[in-house]
């Protein structure tokens, strides 16, 4: 509450700051303020998209933005400041000089039936920066993350699981140098990172980052570009005397040829190290893409990259392809398609997985009118690890379609199904699952407008659960600029397949909001 | 430190709304008001964005001809044909006009840890220089990322999911390709992670060398979780038994001694730390001898750190 308060008052320090420096130019937003007003019923853990669901007094400021005539933009999206799953982000910036933005944010995590016990995570972020002549910008900033409740472990799924007290705090402070000539750039940053947990001291340790970065054009040869960089990090345990540290180095020189042909090699290099290891890990990275474009026609790209990890004990490789392309046959119809296929080995040594070979495909198809299209996309994905007798496969479909009409408004659906299917030595576990989405929107009429959406999942096999959630909105502007909103969403989960009686499976929401509206 | 970082805020803050640095002006072919003769409204479209139209006050002036080439035959006959336009051009050639200013994106992307290269999508399938959206981007909302990723979207409706719908998350948030983020591999898959679940970061005194991308086994906390949304509770890719055998395999005492225990529960019931421990290089929950037989140093015939034949 005291972080909340601190960037409050600097908000409004900054706000008052940005109101006197210059006359209003444009102004826009709109302000809403309410009240939310819910009915809960059933196990409040299970249905993750009410966790951060609050009662009370509702009031945010949407999309608001303020351009003074010396060019300084305010710009501010405050959702919910006086409940505890306020979204807050405010930021003054003038173009081409310098800026500073914040954000704030609280999300709860309910973890038993009642909702009583639960964790909250906050979530506080700043940036600042400068940019004093046009060569050199100076940046800098602090992030802050707060978790503290009451979690059970993770993975427990049983009704009596252990509940245990969580209070932790991570604080990290920022700063660095960007410079340009020209089209050349370099970045230098370096950061320092706190974390405290009251609940095990032992864990506290304090991480530190450096990172030099560059990327400029070849000179007298414009068409070549090369980037790379360099980053040491460092993570200690304060109380155990040990420190994990790393050694980064990557680059990239990328060819542009004007008839559309591109040559891209990367590679990426990482060293680690822990005190007390005798060995190091390295990780390596090759890879070369080769690529096609035909203007607003179609374009493809081939790839290929090897990878190598060594820590003496094991010594892995692995090489992976990749093809991808699209077309576009007609003005309206674009098609993409990819695949990537991996295969690694274990050269030296044993590993608990063993080698493995992976492969991802997809291809989608997209139609569109000027008010309207229509889209569908199939993936797959699987991994086969021999050595341990497991296998991976997925698969996916979804379709969408929007239309968009100036008089009556617009709608909008998607059918997304898939499935899954592990097999390894405790066995086979598998599911299919469907998703149905829908809304409408209308145009105004007559002042008033309304909508309806909804979500429904189902998911069948291994696992049976069922959930929807449907949201009726209507918006009455009663002046040119005051309106009323009115939203009521209802929200149902149920798993049908519940292992345990005593531990009920099922959840229902009734969520009412109520608005003034106030365009800006 | 917080009163000083809040005092540097403010000095600087006053420093940008009073500042009025003197004017770089920039050579140019064509100015701008040539172009607004014909091209009427584009500089109040633009005065509310950071491409706001200037050649004096500031150190990085922007112009009309930044962006669009070739302004002086255009002015003469004047054609879609003959002007430089970013927003339909090959994607090189419009990294190439967007990097005069923007180079740390297009570093990231050449770097390789942008997966959108060779997919041949450039700087304005996501952002749009003519708009009043924050960052310039087509949409604010996860929309316009759907526009291309239909099937990833859908997954945050699964029954565990990232809290993208509740706004609390964005696509951004982990997918940053501005090159300030972390890289995508050694560490920097799950520093990613790390930035918001500090208290799974380690370093660990037992790594659980899956969840580790130090070592050569891991692919870091992806091992075990579908970060988009899981038919399946945290997150996870399956049910915790089937989750563990996907790599290990039951020892053959687990499933003779205590009644066939390896059977019974879950893996996780005893061993807990599946993250990493400081106690237990079998991840054993530390507390789990008091849980069970009020032995503070392991479960009656195991150590924490294994079987001790007692």
């Amino acid at each position: 509450m005291k972080q909340f308060s601190t960037i409050l008052l600097t908000g409004i320090v900054l706000l008052a700051l940005a109101v006197s420096a210059g006359q209003a130019r444009e102004m826009e937003g709109v302000v809403k303020a309410g009240y939310t007003s819910t009915d809960l019923e059933g196990n409040q853990s299970l249905y993750e998209p009410t966790y951060n669901l609050e009662e009370g007094f509702a009031f945010s400021l949407d999309r608001f933005r303020y351009q003074m005539e010396n060019g300084l933009k305010l710009s501010a999206d405050l959702h919910n400041p006086f409940l505890d799953n306020r979204r807050l982000k405010f930021g003054v910036v003038k173009s081409g000089h310098g800026g500073v933005n914040f954000k704030h944010n609280a999300y709860k995590r309910p973890y038993d039936f009642d909702g009583k016990e639960f964790t909250r995570r906050y979530s506080s972020s700043g940036s600042i920066w400068m940019r004093p002549v046009k060569q050199v910008k100076l940046f800098g900033g602090f992030g802050y993350v707060e978790k503290n409740g009451t979690s059970i472990n993770f993975a427990d799924p049983s009704p009596v699981a252990e509940m245990h007290e969580v209070d932790f705090a991570r604080q990290s402070y920022y700063g660095g140098v960007e410079l340009k000539h020209e089209r050349s750039y370099g970045r230098f940053e370096y950061r320092t990172t706190d974390f405290n947990n009251d609940r095990d001291t032992s864990t506290d340790r304090k991480a530190m980052r450096l990172r030099a970065t560059f990327y400029t054009p070849i000179p007298q040869y414009e068409k070549v570009v090369v980037s790379g960089g360099f980053q040491h990090f460092q993570n200690r345990l304060e109380n155990r005397f040990d420190t994990l540290q790393a050694n980064s180095f990557w680059g990239a020189a990328q060819y542009s040829h004007r008839w559309g042909y591109s040559l891209r090699y990367s590679f990426m290099f990482d060293r680690a190290r822990r005190t007390g290891d005798p060995v190091d890990t390295d990780n390596l990275i090759h890879a070369v893409h080769l690529g096609k474009a035909w203007p607003r026609k179609g374009g493809v790209t081939v790839g290929y990259s090897r990878r190598l990890n060594d820590d003496l004990a094991v010594k892995r490789s692995a090489d992976e392809y990749s093809l991808s392309g699209w077309v576009r046959p007609i003005d309206r119809l674009t098609v993409r398609a990819s695949m990537n296929m991996l295969s690694d080995v274990i050269d030296s040594g044993r590993t608990l997985t063993g080698a493995y070979d992976r492969s991802r495909h997809s291809v989608s198809a997209k139609y569109s009118l000027k008010d309207a299209y229509v889209k569908i996309s199939v993936s797959d994905r699987r991994r086969e690890n021999d050595d341990i007798g497991s296998k991976v496969e997925f698969m996916r479909t979804v379709g969408e379609l929007s239309y968009t009409n100036r008089l009556y408004g617009r709608i909008a659906g998607s059918i997304a199904y898939g499935d899954g299917k592990y097999e390894n030595t405790a066995g086979m576990f598998e599911y299919e699952e469907l998703s149905l989405t829908g809304q409408f929107w209308s145009a105004e009429y007559k002042k008033m407008q309304g909508g309806i959406r909804g979500i429904y999942y189902r998911a069948k096999q291994d696992i049976d659960i069922e959930s929807f959630s449907v949201e009726f909105s209507g918006r009455i502007r009663t002046q040119d600029r005051i309106g009323v909103e009115l939203v009521y969403s209802v929200h149902n989960y149920d798993d049908l397949d519940a292992p345990i009686v005593m531990y009920d499976q099922y959840y229902t929401a009734n969520v009412i909001t109520a608005l003034v509206t106030y365009d800006l | 430190m917080k009163r000083v970082f809040l005092i540097i805020i403010l000095v600087l803050t006053t420093g940008v709304a009073a500042s009025n640095w003197p004017a770089q002006a920039q050579s140019s072919e064509v100015d701008d008001e040539t172009c607004l003769a014909c091209h009427d409204g584009y500089d109040t479209e633009l005065s509310n964005t950071a491409h706001r139209l200037m050649t004096e006050g500031t150190a990085s002036p922007v112009q009309c001809v930044s962006c669009h080439s070739g302004a002086a035959i255009h002015v003469e006959d004047p054609t879609t044909e003959n002007i430089g336009n970013p927003a339909s051009a090959l994607p090189h050639v419009t990294e190439g006009t967007c990097t005069s200013c923007h180079q740390g994106h297009v570093m990231a992307r050449t770097a390789g840890y942008d997966p959108h290269f060779g997919q041949d999508i450039s700087c304005t399938d996501c952002h749009q220089v003519h708009t009043t959206h924050e960052h310039q981007l087509l949409d604010e909302e996860a929309g316009f990322c759907a526009d291309c990723h239909t099937g990833i979207v859908s997954q945050f409706e699964r029954r565990s999911n990232h809290p993208l719908t509740q706004e609390a998350v964005s696509c951004i948030s982990c997918h940053d390709f501005s090159g300030n983020l972390n890289i995508a591999v050694g560490h920097g898959a799950g520093a990613n992670c790390y930035s918001c679940h500090a208290e799974q970061a380690g370093p660990y005194l037992y790594e659980h060398e899956a969840t580790s991308t130090f070592s050569t086994h891991g692919d870091g906390c992806l091992s075990c979780h579908n970060a988009h949304g899981s038919p399946n509770e945290g997150l996870l890719t399956q049910h915790t038994q089937g989750l563990c055998r996907q790599c290990h395999g039951v020892p053959p005492m687990h499933l003779t001694q205590h009644g066939g225990i390896g059977n019974q529960h879950d893996c996780i019931v005893c061993h807990s730390e599946v993250h990493g421990s400081y106690t237990s290089r079998s991840f054993l929950d530390p507390d789990m001898g008091i849980k069970v037989g009020d032995d503070p140093d392991g479960c009656y015939c195991h150590s924490l750190n294994g079987f001790t034949g007692r």
